[in-house]
């Protein structure tokens, strides 16, 4: 039985109700056309009363400003969604990827758009989310009816139209939203008179009742009524604005009609408009200022930031150095310093700071210091300076290009650490720089892969690299290289090498070794060393020109082929690929002002071709080697079957045989791959988990699934000769003869140690996932459940949130997740939703 | 871009409408933080107006609180 439309149920005649249903009944996205005055934005503000609903208005200045139309999509959504989820400075295009991709647990939502034009991508893009089961609305507002059968309004055409016709009041209902009192005959007079226009009907209507005029609903607030606007004298109008705290507008105003006010106000607004990624606006507005306004020296400063995001500084450059020539400005000599090639930029940094120490002087001269301590002390110095006299937006600042600057170094930990603090920031003070924060997600990402500290990060990584694909390129490019790093070293070589192969494919040639020496490690780990040595051969020839640094990564990728290759193919002397490789790998590990992520790999492959050559790596490089997590070692190397002798040598010493029973599983000893069948790996497992020994009949009961006939005494006895031949297994009761290591007993003693946030970023899924036996059973339920219950009680967000997004529908994970996830955290409106989603389905 | 080029862009982008020399604006929020900033500045004036009309006088509030002289042991705020 078709159920009968909302619209029928509302015999009453009520307007807004009526409008509601008939937006509820529509079967696709709705093109309002009436604009104020048949009281549309009435109908909006009850939509978004009572139903979720994303309500934005495309600004005439957000017009072919991506960045612009992202922030005000993204304002609306975390309104409704109540977190910010959405971050500022992102094109609207990344949100509406994220949108597509997280429908199932954001929707339902309506989205609304007021605009006065349909010739933009943005409104086709909108009306295209109706496909991922969103409800969209087209608030039309240009002049006149639009023409559905012009091609430049196909989006609407694409729409359901409810036009004047359907947006007039009836007779009845102008009764119904009149105020009382003023009589049926009087109130059937301003109908006609209003012809049925809401707007129009109820400021009539108010005149003659004597009642204030109504405000307007708008996306942002209301506004006044439209004859009851006021003229402003610009100077009073501009200092109100700055009260209200709308500096971006402000700043916009004071160009137009009192450039005086725009020298004081830059210092405000020009970090506002930084913030939010508005920089195309911002040269815009500096470039249309006059003289002498526009030479100011905070003025200047803006001028050359927003150039140089617009890569438009042809008109300031002689202006800033003109300036430069005849005052100290320390602040607007960093900001040069910047934008010089070096010595000249960092003889510039130097001479900022010597003039005033400020958080931005020394950041730009720690940014540009070539000594890695000193530079490190200098970004220290901007962040403590910053924390006491300058903004959070400078601290965040400071702190991540410290974090950076550490990881280039190859601290890890310190890095790691510095990063982290920088996100907090960041959040805590809802910093809106979206494009920034994504940086940071991914150098802390990155950082933490390196440490080995991997809980939450799969669901991190995965969550953002797809809304960043074709909307922010570089940046998606960085976030699908740290996934891939992620991947190899979680021992998914196949995921690596399919995030990776896009990004290589895709990226410009000054970038192109950087990506291909990472995916060149992966077709090592895929055992596929012919396409290793193909790619870097490529990288080689089209790192020719690009620079001094290109040609060096290039080298790299090709001097970690060549190694493997002649290391896999017997090592041979007469093979030139070994001589070739040592050269390659030689330099790129001298080169001190390389980063470390790329000097460790060429130190380790170098290893592999000449092990008695450790003194060749320089004492920082080998400080950094010796100290590395084995998540890094693994990542920086290449198959562990040859590059065991090389961390063998790094660790001195340690168990030979190693174990892993989560997903694929695995075994080694002394370096080398030991292949195990289902049912030794079961056996396997069985001594892993009985250290002591473990009876043939305890043996037995652990492998056979009850119902079925336990093994015979030589059955159990042949299954274990042939273990034997390939592992050291003793007689009963059985038990390991050497000294082991194994994933499942890693992910037990943290564990016990309380450590869930590594319990769960070792645990890489189910314990022997195809096995049917007893004991491993038992022992796959009893870990899932410590972990858990680790989960719950440390209350880690990170922890609950990747063990939840992992186990995927335990909606009290998910409540545990949303309840310890920080307020501005953008993961806390995915949990809230999913909880929603599941206390849905579970009635 | 020129500055000629650069106004005439900014003028066609603006969302900000003039009217005979003043800026029409409608956000309730906006005219409620003028209407503060006015009235604030009003009193402000009404003030500095007072003591301009006071200092002219032998004696007057302004000179009440002054740190030393004839009024001030009074304890006025």
């Amino acid at each position: 039985v078709r159920p009968r439309p909302a619209a029928a149920r509302y015999r009453d005649p009520v307007w807004l109700p009526r409008q509601i249903a008939a937006l509820d009944d529509a079967d696709r996205p709705v093109v309002l056309i009436g604009g104020e005055r048949f009281g549309v934005p009435f109908v909006l503000d009850a939509l978004r009363s009572r139903r979720r609903t994303a309500w934005w208005a495309l600004a005439r200045s957000a017009v072919g400003d991506d960045v612009a139309q992202g922030n005000a999509l993204a304002g609306a959504l975390n309104r409704v969604l109540d977190a910010p989820l959405f971050g500022e400075a992102l094109p609207y295009t990344t949100h509406v990827q994220f949108l597509r991709q997280h429908a199932h647990d954001l929707r339902p939502l309506w989205i609304v758009i007021t605009t006065e034009r349909a010739d933009v991508p943005v409104i086709a893009d909108l009306v295209g989310l109706q496909e991922a089961g969103y409800r969209v609305v087209v608030d039309w507002r240009g002049d006149g009816a639009p023409n559905l059968g012009d091609p430049a309004f196909d989006a609407l055409a694409r729409c359901s139209v409810r036009g004047p016709d359907e947006l007039r009041l009836t007779h009845a209902e102008a009764g119904a939203v009149a105020p009382g009192g003023l009589g049926a005959e009087r109130v059937a007079q301003l109908w006609r008179e209003s012809e049925g226009r809401f707007s129009d009907l109820i400021a009539r209507a108010h005149v003659a009742a004597q009642l204030p005029a109504l405000a307007v609903p708008a996306p942002d607030g209301p506004l006044s009524a439209a004859r009851e606007g006021e003229g402003v004298a610009p100077d009073l109008a501009v200092r109100a604005l700055v009260r209200d705290g709308a500096f971006v507008e402000a700043l916009e105003l004071a160009v137009l009609a009192v450039p005086e006010l725009v020298g004081d106000l830059i210092r405000q607004a020009g970090p506002a408009y930084q913030e939010r990624g508005l920089t195309q606006r911002l040269h815009l507005l500096l470039s249309a200022l006059p003289l002498p306004y526009a030479v100011l020296e905070r003025v200047l400063e803006w001028r050359l930031v927003a150039a140089v995001a617009a890569g438009d500084v042809g008109a300031v450059i002689p202006a800033v150095d003109a300036h430069l020539a005849a005052h100290v400005a320390p602040e607007l000599r960093a900001r040069r310093a910047g934008v010089m090639a070096n010595p000249a930029g960092f003889a510039q940094a130097e001479a900022a700071v010597a003039a005033r120490r400020t958080p931005l002087t020394l950041w730009q001269y720690g940014r540009l210091h070539p000594e890695p301590a000193v530079a490190a002390r200098l970004l220290e110095e901007s962040v403590r300076l910053a924390e006491e006299v300058g903004t959070a937006f400078e601290v965040a600042r400071s702190a991540g290009t410290l974090g950076a600057k550490l990881l280039h170094q190859g601290d890890f930990a310190r890095a790691r650490a510095w990063i982290q603090w920088a996100l907090e920031v960041f959040d805590q003070h809802q910093l809106r720089d979206g494009a920034r924060r994504l940086v940071l997600v991914n150098d802390l990402a990155y950082a933490r892969v390196l440490t080995g500290d991997l809980a939450g990060l799969h669901a991190s990584l995965a969550d953002a690299a797809p809304a960043l694909d074709g909307t922010l390129p570089n940046v998606a490019r960085l976030f699908r290289s740290t996934w891939a790093a992620l991947e190899l070293v979680s021992h998914r070589p196949e995921a690596a090498r399919d995030l990776l192969e896009p990004v290589v494919a895709g990226s410009p040639r000054g970038r192109h070794a950087a990506y291909a020496h990472q995916l060149v490690r992966v077709w090592h780990e895929l055992g596929d060393h012919e396409e290793a040595g193909r790619l870097a051969d490529d990288a080689v020839a089209l790192a020719a020109g690009a620079g001094e640094h290109a040609e060096l990564v290039a080298r790299l990728a090709r001097g970690m082929a060549d190694a493997v290759g002649w290391s896999a193919a017997g090592s041979d002397p007469r093979d030139p690929r070994g001589e070739r490789a040592a050269d390659d790998l030689l330099d790129v590990v001298l080169a001190a002002t390389l980063a470390a992520e790329l000097r460790l790999p060429a130190a380790l492959h170098y290893l592999l071709l000449r092990p008695d050559a450790g003194h060749h790596v320089p004492a920082d490089l080998a400080r950094v080697l010796g100290d590395l997590h084995r998540a890094a070692l693994h990542l920086f190397s290449g198959p562990p079957a040859l590059f065991e002798p090389v961390w063998d040598q790094l660790r001195a010493g340690g168990p030979s045989l190693r174990l892993s029973f989560f997903g694929a599983g695995g075994c080694r000893i002394a370096g080398e791959v030991v292949e195990l069948t289902p049912r030794m790996a079961e056996v396997a497992l069985a001594l892993t988990l009985h250290p002591t020994g473990l009876s043939r009949d305890a043996l037995n009961d652990f492998l056979t699934p009850g119902g079925q006939a336990p093994f015979t005494s030589g059955g159990l006895r042949g299954l274990l000769t042939r273990l034997r031949s390939r592992l050291p297994v003793s007689d009963a009761p059985y038990r390991w003869c050497v000294p082991f290591t194994a994933d499942v007993v890693e992910v037990g003693e943290r564990l016990a140690a309380g450590r869930a946030r590594e319990a769960i970023a070792l645990w890489q899924g189910p314990l022997l996932p195809v096995s049917d036996a007893p004991g491993v059973r038992e022992a796959r339920a009893a870990l899932e459940e410590n972990l858990r219950q680790a989960a719950l009680q440390s209350g880690d967000p990170d922890a609950l949130y990747d063990l939840a997004s992992r186990v995927g529908d335990d909606l009290e994970l998910w409540e545990a997740a949303a309840s310890a996830l920080p307020t501005g955290d953008p993961r806390l409106a995915l949990a809230r939703a999913r909880c929603r989603r599941l206390e849905h389905e579970y009635g | 871009m020129t500055q000629d080029d650069a106004r005439r862009s900014l003028e066609a982008s603006t969302d900000f409408e003039f009217r005979a020399g003043r800026v029409w604006l409608r956000q309730v929020r906006w005219l409620r933080a003028v209407a503060d900033l006015a009235s604030r500045e009003a009193v402000r004036g009404a003030i500095a107006g007072a003591e301009r009309t006071a200092d002219l006088l032998p004696i007057g509030p302004s000179r009440a609180w002054a740190p030393s002289g004839g009024w001030s042991a009074d304890p006025l705020p």
